[in-house]
């Protein structure tokens, strides 16, 4: 009864939840243990019958900037914070289009996948939790916009330039070996 | 989905590991929370169940089998032992484990009497009964509760018998372990000896109980004097109570 009534929470909230999380972690390879355990609390408050909760997206919310706390300290949170609001590092590139992103591309696609995640890690924060979000969690330049609290022309810049980023190294790589 | 997204899946957050991983650590912690329940009640059983077995009190009866029995804080009975061959016969037939040592004295003496230790037909039986416990005001408390409901025991079953009331020494109780007799008897037959010189301690301390209340000084003139008054005694203990069948 409650691991149903649980899974469909976890299906209404994942999303958020997640995206959340990558949006104020310091570290992505940390994500999936943070949101675990914010779903581990909620299962066991779930198990607790005299408890009512209204807005599940707002309690996990809650849960997750606990469990943030926890995992790091007050000094690496502001730090953290920091980065995703530093816009000046970045110049404005409106022309870009989403679908400009290809993400099919041959040169990504062929690369196994621990150099390439290697290769994303090698990028900046804020790149990798832009590109995380947006090839990951799907989202529309303007929700990660919204999220990171950063101008649409800043997140689609990261974002392109991440990308290419990443393809450069990739083609660096090919080229060594 | 294009490789990006599954590198991401791999090493950043996977929507369908993360739940599997939730409710096998659910399922983990329910066990374990089901372990330490079970440990704990097992430990709460046992703990209980020691504690109950620590005596705190001793009480000793005794008609001619002298029976000891050990009782709890709650004044059960939590061991039973038969200081001569005519208790052990008594003891053979009850089983006072857990019952309340008042309730447990009244039982040893109804078995005494069926078995003829206790004769209905005469007026000169005679009950020990000793206790001893560390806080004094408990035995007391405990003395008299053992006394006022064996009187209404023996009240109700016709039985004519004097109750002595003893109080118990570690000293009588190494006498006691070392003759295989009950503490109280110790105290009886050092009673008998007191007004009987020519007496020695090894002629009395096999006796029944009624015949050494034969000689202690003032045992007639009690018994005679409640046989006559249908009224109580009060010599050798705390209480002595003679009783006779209205």
């Amino acid at each position: 009864m409650k691991e149903k009534e649980f899974n469909e929470i976890y299906e209404k909230t994942y999303h958020k939840v997640v995206s959340y999380v990558i949006s104020k972690c310091d570290n992505l390879s940390n994500v999936e243990e943070i949101v675990e355990d914010i779903y581990i609390k909620l299962y066991r408050q779930l198990l607790k019958d005299s408890l009512y909760i209204k807005d599940y997206n707002s309690f996990l919310i809650k849960l997750a900037k606990k469990e943030l706390f926890k995992y790091y300290s007050l000094k690496n949170k502001f730090k953290v914070m920091l980065n995703i609001n530093t816009d000046k590092n970045f110049n404005l590139i409106d022309s870009i289009e989403d679908k400009s992103i290809n993400i099919e591309d041959e040169i990504i696609n062929k690369y196994n996948l621990e150099a390439l995640w290697k290769v994303i890690k090698k990028q900046t924060l804020i790149t990798q939790k832009i590109i995380t979000l947006y090839y990951l969690e799907n989202m529309k330049i303007k929700d990660i916009s919204n999220l990171l609290k950063m101008k649409e022309s800043t997140v689609k810049s990261i974002l392109y330039r991440g990308i290419n980023k990443i393809k450069e190294e990739i083609k660096i790589g090919d080229v060594n070996e | 989905m294009n490789k990006i997204n599954i590198t991401l899946n791999k090493y950043v957050c996977n929507k369908e590991r993360v739940k599997e991983k939730v409710h096998e650590k659910m399922k983990k912690k329910r066990h374990i929370g089901l372990y330490v329940v079970f440990a704990s009640f097992i430990l709460i059983f046992m703990g209980g169940f020691i504690y109950f077995n620590i005596p705190t009190s001793y009480v000793s009866v005794d008609i001619n089998p002298s029976i000891m029995l050990s009782a709890n804080s709650w004044d059960r009975v939590v061991k039973v032992e038969g200081l001569n061959k005519d208790a052990k016969e008594v003891i053979s037939n009850l089983n006072l484990y857990g019952k309340d040592v008042s309730d447990a004295v009244n039982q040893i003496v109804n078995i005494a009497t069926n078995l003829g230790y206790i004769d209905k037909n005469i007026d000169d039986n005679a009950i020990l009964v000793s206790t001893y416990c560390d806080n004094t005001e408990k035995r007391e408390q405990l003395q008299d509760r053992i006394h006022d409901n064996l009187n209404q025991s023996l009240n109700k079953n016709g039985i004519r018998s004097l109750i002595i009331d003893m109080e118990l020494t570690e000293e009588d109780a190494k006498k006691a372990n070392d003759y295989g007799v009950s503490e109280a008897k110790i105290l009886f037959v050092n009673k008998a000896l007191e007004g009987n010189p020519e007496l020695k301690f090894e002629d009395l301390i096999y006796m029944p109980t009624r015949e050494i209340a034969k000689y202690i000084e003032g045992y007639e003139n009690i018994t005679n004097g409640n046989k006559n008054n249908n009224g109580n005694g009060n010599q050798y203990g705390k209480k002595g109570n003679y009783q006779t069948e209205e």
